[in-house]
């Protein structure tokens, strides 16, 4: 048989215009399903990391989701203390490899400014910092990151977040000195200027966590059980993984809650495969829609075509090279689509985690994976199917009927 | 009420600790109560989760180990977060410390590897737990649906 290839690269030439059309509008509807799904799978992922280093945060009982959205992705927002006995317990926890109390409330440039304890600074940069040294006395600080500041950079804090601090206007008189910069974690605390609890609690005028007899110099646990002031939240590094269970239920009273960062994500990812479902079901409909157009202008196509396929068949082409002329072209033009479509998928997802990513503080790397490729080979698939239809109407149409019914 | 002469009946015949279904869905044993044991809905073959909460008004006990006649094989697992990978990790036995504890989807679970039939909701399956101390009681637990997050008649 001859190579019905030429044949229908012809066509397609011949009807650029429309066989483009045909093509963009394939590779649009792959395109916004798989960006889809690109872009849940990189939300999921950059959530997980971005709370991978906070082991188990304990708070005062309210919504799990607001404290992980405060500690984890340092939203701004009020939260109650942890006060008195149950602080006391929870400071001397003898299952803990450490408890980091976290202070918010000030911020520099629009960047969160959190006061805690070196230990969770080395715990979030993965063991050792990337340039210079944690804050070892209650005005040095350590910046993460993407922060614009330097080693060596004075400042001073604003109290507030955001318009709040425009509109307050109050520097805290207390300067600080950065002093090192983390490693990446992936999180918004790449933006943010980490200091010592001593110098939140000061400033904030709620004494200084130490005894009377402290020398104003050394930081960090441990605390004056007695004096230390109310905290928001505390990360709790257990010393082992049955402790970390342990230590969850423990913490799970009428005065505290305790909970893992992936508890809450399970629950938000749920929510968020459910967005994505529906999503997805109502970017399956566009493309089965968009097919049976691209069909319906196929069979046109076809229908112009039939008086020059008879011509064809009249000079000796069998009834299989039509066939196969009309299919390749059909079936191409669905193939060319779906394949576009993951690189507009890319591009697409690409941008959007990008966007994500700037305005979340959350690291998104989003990537066309085998979910996309697998949707863009059903299309295929169902296009190499579906263009059997055009192709076998003009493979069953008599010779003589079509060269003379023009 | 239904289950208890079938389970007084089981004790009898194995060398189990005599559990008493106080009410539907509360198990005792030596210490330690058991209340409101449930597992997630499951297709044939599927692994699932199964939860529950424990009052020890004993000294602390230990929760060896895990049997479901319905399971090719159980243990002891809790939630991980491990390179930013969200799952589950085998944990051993662990400590029922004094007091309430509980087994819950956001901590620790008892994972049912392949089921041998499909779990439907409102079915119950039996689970046997084995304690240091209480030894072993078998619970009835109740089939919730797939995405439950709690037992439909905890408090």
């Amino acid at each position: 048989m001859m190579n019905p290839l030429p044949l229908s690269l012809a066509m397609a030439r011949r009807h650029a215009g429309i066989s483009a059309v045909f093509v963009v509008l394939i590779a649009l509807a792959v395109g916004i399903g798989a960006a889809i799904t690109a872009q849940e799978r990189a939300l999921r992922a950059g959530g997980a990391q971005a709370a991978d280093a906070f082991d188990l945060i304990v708070a005062a009982p309210s919504s799990q989701t607001d404290l992980l959205l405060r500690v984890v992705f340092l939203q701004s927002g009020s939260v109650e203390l942890i006060t008195g006995e149950p602080l006391r317990a929870l400071m001397a926890e003898p299952r803990a490899a450490f408890v980091a109390p976290i202070g918010f409330g000030d911020s520099l440039n629009g960047d969160p400014v959190v006061g805690t304890i070196a230990a969770l600074v080395n715990r979030l940069s993965g063991g050792d910092v990337a340039e210079g040294r944690v804050f070892a006395v209650p005005t040095e600080a350590i910046v993460g990151w993407d922060s614009p500041l330097h080693i060596g950079d004075n400042f001073r804090a604003a109290h507030g977040h955001g318009a709040e601090a425009e509109l307050d206007g109050t520097q805290h008189g207390q300067a600080l000195t950065v002093v090192g910069r983390m490693r990446p974690t992936g999180s918004p605390w790449d933006r943010a200027v980490v200091v010592p609890i001593e110098f939140t609690w000061m400033v904030h005028n709620l004494g200084t966590g130490h005894g009377a007899d402290w020398d104003g110099t050394t930081i960090g646990p441990p605390f004056d059980l007695l004096t230390m002031p109310g905290i928001p939240a505390a990360v709790v590094a257990p010393d082992s993984l049955a402790a970390a269970y342990g230590l969850r239920n423990a913490y799970r009273t009428a005065d505290t809650m305790a909970f893992f960062p992936a508890e809450v994500l399970v629950q938000l990812y749920d929510l968020l495969g459910d967005v994505r479902a529906m999503m997805s079901v109502l970017a399956i409909a566009t493309e089965v829609l968009l097919i049976a157009a691209v069909l319906a202008g196929l069979l046109i196509l076809m229908q112009l075509y039939r008086q020059r396929f008879a011509v064809l068949r009249a000079l000796g082409a069998s009834r299989t090279y039509v066939f196969a002329v009309a299919w390749s072209f059909g079936f191409g033009l669905i193939a060319l689509g779906s394949v576009l479509g993951l690189a507009v998928a890319a591009a697409l997802s690409g941008t959007v985690s990008s966007l994500l990513s700037e305005a979340s503080g959350i690291a998104l790397s989003s990537s066309i994976g085998w979910t996309e490729v697998s949707l863009a080979l059903a299309l295929a698939a169902a296009g190499a199917l579906l263009a059997l239809l055009p192709a076998a109407l003009l493979y069953r149409r008599p010779v003589v009927e079509a060269l003379r019914n023009t | 009420m239904r289950n208890s002469f079938a389970l007084a009946f089981a004790g009898l015949l194995s060398t189990a600790a005599l559990a008493q279904e106080t009410d539907e869905h509360v198990f005792t044993a030596g210490a330690l109560t058991i209340e409101h044991p449930w597992v997630r809905a499951a297709q044939a073959g599927a692994d699932t989760l199964a939860f529950a909460e424990f009052i020890n008004t004993g000294p602390a006990d230990t929760l060896l180990s895990v049997a479901a006649p319905v399971a090719a094989a159980a243990e002891i697992v809790g939630l991980t977060l491990e390179g930013g990978v969200i799952g589950t990790v085998a944990v051993g036995p662990v400590e029922i410390p004094t007091g309430a504890f509980s087994f819950d989807p956001g901590g620790l679970g008892l994972m049912l590897h392949g089921v041998a039939e499909a779990l439907a909701v409102g079915t119950e399956i039996e689970l046997t737990l084995s304690f240091a101390i209480a030894g072993e009681v078998t619970i009835h637990v109740l089939v919730e649906p797939a995405n439950a997050m709690a037992h439909s008649h905890a408090h």
